[in-house]
């Protein structure tokens, strides 16, 4: 060893002093990045990842719903939710400025949203559901006055319905957080919500993006599309119908009516007015509701002794009381009464009656009925709704005529075990499985619990109650060879790839009746549509059959006021049934209370705009032909004299204004329809003025005394619901009011029905 | 301390001393000249050390741009998929009005309003149409097969 200088000796002892104090130093970081990383890294990196990281659903997009056309009833979108984060605004002027600015562009209240400034939270929904071009204004405020640290946008969904209130009480709606509140929304939520998604970014202790970037997303995954067994157009007409209905007769209940496929149950329509619109259910939207619901908001009449407190509470209890009736009509208008509400059948039920005797051999073709206008059963005496009685009746006159005692008395022929027997083998007795929520029970005698009166009164329909549903499922199986059918809504379910994932198949329950019972029924409610109760119910060329019915409400009647429903249910064609109506009118009071007249032309109109849509082939007889509107010919630039002679060809007749050679106008126009005799107006001068009629009133009238006053007036008239020259029926609605001035020629659509007595 | 000895008439002292030999390591005692050709190797080989360096500097940066490309990608396609997602939004909202506008009542309402009507069924034909399925070959020109079938 070298000798070292005592600098050198001073300089090594510094050294190892300093690698020492290093190694020291390093050594205790090193022991403590150890403990943090290693040994108890994972706890710290979750304390961290749970103060740094924030975690964000992302809502899924709910699947889209189809009607069978593939027409969308129902999709959802992308909206957003504008938020501020209060914390994080610096004064006074700021929270002034987002306040005015979120108010204006969101159309929001000034004060409201400044009060939302003043929390001391991070984060504050100003508001949801915001649509892209209010988004874009949202950004562009936020971009000009550099708030994006304090006014954000989140996405959501919102929930589109294009249609409006078509079908809504069976497509339901979705609440705030796009969950399924009512029918099929509700009933096929698991398929429609989707799965969501999450993103994760960072966030400091204030709730702010950090400096650096970081984000993380598990996407959501789209929900299933669901293909309904609705058709739109059928909808659509079936809705029209029932509304025009139920304001013409003001009934004070709703009305219900469905149209279905007799053999394989599914349903076509399902119709409950008034109804809602499901972009907006949380608003009544029924005339009449809103009229009940005012009384609620007036004000109390303020004695001069109450005090200044008592007046205060009456207008509360008041406000409380509209509010509550409020959510009551919400409620009401929600409810899907095709599904949710029992009523009486009354005599459409006959039709079970009788295909249960037939079935059982207790009465056939050539069985014999009396009907004095009474019948007494255990002491109880029925009366029948024609009091003189029908007389000597048989089997197609009892059901032509709706004779009560007729049927009391099949029902007693029957007894109580056969009786109940087909009533279970209907599925009268429990649900009919619609995939639809909100199914009600019916409310019946077991055989147990019915006596000869219990058996008598449900013969004809009264005394028990089933819902609508249930009853044209019944009709179905009565039509279609005797199967009783599930009806369903829900034809098929694809995912997000359009692949098919599940498809509806027809569900029989079990064989209720014989084929040659159901032929022998289908033939008999052709005759009641075409001779008897149902000629309301009567389409042209369609062989309509059905049952109308009429029953009370003897519970919810008051001394002096008896309730009623109206109802008609039928199918077409007779001969080869394809699709069933029932059509229902709670608590009609236009002056007329009867399912033949209420019910029964509403079936005819809806099974007249369907019927050729659906392609079911018309085949007239040798009188409908006759008498079915014929096609206007085009004659405009023919000579007056060719122009005559083609119109006459069409069974028309013609009417010359002017002395010119040719025919510059005609009304009706080329290629519209005119009732047959209907007269054609033609113009032959330039310039000409068409001829100005007055309409006249041709309501409460007879078929020949409308065409009669529609000639004098010179209007063409077209008739509806009965056959040209039919007797007996009267006419109750005009589609152009009279005392409008309309051009001579002009065809008036005026309604008949038959208004007899008859339930 | 006095010395005995004649360091006063030491000669050794005047004696020519040794020169200090300094060994010569025997590589370098044995090394040849260095040649020229050598000198260029060297030189060469330190060329290929800075390229390589170069290259492989290069192919970083290379890499480094792709990354960033591939990042602006992604990033531009994020932005695309965000406007598509809006777009469709937009889609779905405007469709929404389109059809409220175009609904059957709406449609009904003005076809009446033009003077129209709707068709009534008495301005229906039906057409009769084979409704069996039926296939129809066309006639060949022959061919082999159908010259061999002819031999037979």
């Amino acid at each position: 060893m070298k000798n070292e200088t005592p600098t050198q000796q001073m300089w090594k002892r510094m050294l190892s002093v300093l690698l020492a104090l290093l190694v020291l130093g390093f050594g205790v970081s090193g022991v403590s990045l150890l403990n943090i990383m290693i040994l108890n890294g994972n706890k710290y990196a979750t304390l961290a990842a749970e103060q740094q990281l924030s975690t964000t659903t992302i809502d899924a997009t709910r699947g889209t719903i189809y009607d069978c056309n593939g027409i969308e009833l129902a999709k959802s979108a992308t909206v957003w939710t504008v938020y501020i984060t209060p914390k994080d605004i610096e004064n006074d002027d700021e929270a002034r400025l987002i306040a005015d600015g979120l108010a204006e562009i969101l159309e929001l209240n000034a004060d409201d949203v400044y009060a939302q400034t003043q929390k001391n939270t991070a984060y504050e929904k100003v508001k949801k559901k915001v649509e892209n071009d209010v988004a874009d204004q949202v950004r562009t405020f936020i971009s000009d006055n550099d708030l994006g640290s304090i006014i954000g946008l989140d996405k959501a969904n919102k929930r589109y319905y294009p249609n409006g209130s078509l079908a809504s009480t069976v497509l339901g709606f979705v609440g705030d957080d796009n969950q399924g509140l009512s029918g099929i929304e509700y009933q096929y939520e698991s398929l429609l919500k989707g799965v969501p998604g999450k993103m994760v970014s960072s966030k400091n202790a204030r709730g702010s993006d950090m400096p650096f970037n970081y984000e993380t997303m598990v996407e959501a995954q789209q929900g299933s599309s669901v293909t309904l067994t609705i058709d739109s157009f059928v909808q659509y007409c079936a809705e029209k119908h029932l509304e025009e209905a139920i304001e013409i007769n003001r009934a004070t209940n709703r009305g219900c009516a469905i149209v279905m496929n007799v053999n394989t149950g599914a349903i076509l329509a399902m119709a409950t007015e008034p109804d809602f619109d499901p972009n907006d259910p949380f608003t009544v939207t029924s005339e009449y509701t809103l009229d009940l619901l005012e009384q609620y908001k007036k004000q109390p009449v303020d004695s001069e002794e109450s005090s200044e407190d008592q007046q205060e509470d009456n207008r509360d209890d008041n406000t409380t009381a509209y509010e509550k009736a409020y959510n009551e009509a919400l409620n009401e208008q929600w409810r899907n009464k095709a599904i949710s509400d029992v009523y009486d059948p009354g005599s459409v039920f006959k039709t079970v009656t009788g295909s249960s005797a037939i079935d059982e051999g207790v009465v056939n073709e050539q069985s014999t009925f009396g009907c004095p206008g009474y019948i007494v059963i255990a002491g109880t005496r029925y009366h029948c709704h024609h009091r003189a009685g029908h007389g000597h009746q048989n089997l197609f006159n009892i059901f032509e005529n709706s004779c009560n005692p007729a049927f009391i008395e099949i029902g007693q022929r029957l007894g109580v075990t056969r009786f109940y027997k087909y009533f279970k083998a209907f599925g009268l007795t429990q649900k009919t499985g619609i995939d639809l929520p909100g199914e009600a029970n019916s409310i019946y005698y077991t055989d147990e619990n019915m006596g000869p009166v219990e058996l008598a009164s449900e013969s004809f329909g009264q005394t028990f109650q089933i819902t609508p549903i249930q009853m044209i499922t019944a009709v179905c199986a009565i039509a279609n060879g005797g199967n009783l059918v599930t009806p369903h809504v829900l034809k098929e379910v694809t995912d997000i790839e359009g692949n098919i994932t599940r498809t509806e198949e027809v569900s029989v329950v079990r064989q209720v009746i014989s084929k040659q019972t159901s032929e022998l029924m289908c033939k008999m409610l052709r005759s009641v549509v075409e001779n008897g109760s149902g000629k309301n119910a009567y389409v042209a060329g369609y062989r309509m059959g059905g049952k109308t019915g009429t029953s009370q409400k003897i519970s919810e009647s008051t001394e002096g006021a008896m309730k009623y429903v109206a109802s008609f249910c039928g199918f077409a064609p007779a001969d080869h049934p394809e699709y069933a109506i029932i059509v229902m009118v709670d608590e009609p009071h236009g002056g007329n209370t009867y399912g033949s007249a209420v019910a029964a032309p509403v079936a005819s109109a809806i099974m007249k705009e369907i019927l050729p849509y659906l392609g079911v082939e018309a085949v007239y007889t040798q009188d409908e032909y006759a008498n079915i509107n014929t096609t206007v010919p085009t004659v405009e630039g023919t000579s007056v004299e060719s122009a005559r002679q083609a119109i006459s060809a069409a069974g028309l007749s013609s009417r010359v204004v002017g002395d010119g050679d040719k025919v510059i106008a005609q009304n009706p126009i080329g290629g519209s329809t005119a009732p047959t005799n209907g007269t054609i107006v033609l113009y032959t001068e330039q310039d000409y003025q068409p001829e100005k009629v007055t309409v006249p009133d041709l309501t409460n009238m007879g078929v020949s005394g409308v065409s009669t006053t529609a000639a004098s007036a010179g209007v063409n008239v077209e008739i509806v619901g009965v056959v040209s020259g039919s007797s007996g029926a009267i006419s109750y609605y005009q589609d152009v009011a009279a005392g409008t001035e309309v051009d001579r020629g002009s065809v008036i659509k005026v309604n008949f029905r038959y208004s007899d007595s008859v339930e | 301390m006095m010395y005995r000895d004649s360091t006063a008439y030491d000669f050794d002292l005047f004696a020519p001393k040794a020169k200090e030999v300094v060994e010569i390591p025997t590589h370098r005692k044995n090394a040849k000249p260095r040649s020229r050709a050598k000198t260029k190797g060297l030189l060469q080989s330190r060329l290929v050390i800075v390229a390589a360096v170069v290259a492989v500097l290069l192919l970083v940066v290379a890499q480094l741009h792709c990354q960033l490309q591939n990042s602006e990608v992604v990033c531009e396609i994020d932005r695309t998929k965000t406007e598509i997602r809006d777009l469709k939004s937009d889609n779905t909202r405007l469709q929404s009005e389109l059809n409220g506008k175009v609904s059957f009542t709406n449609m009904e309402k003005a076809a009446k309003e033009m003077g129209m009507q709707k068709m009534t069924i008495a301005q229906t034909e039906y057409i009769n149409l084979n409704t069996t399925d039926s296939v129809e070959l066309a006639d060949g020109d022959g061919g082999l097969l159908a010259a061999m079938q002819g031999l037979f």
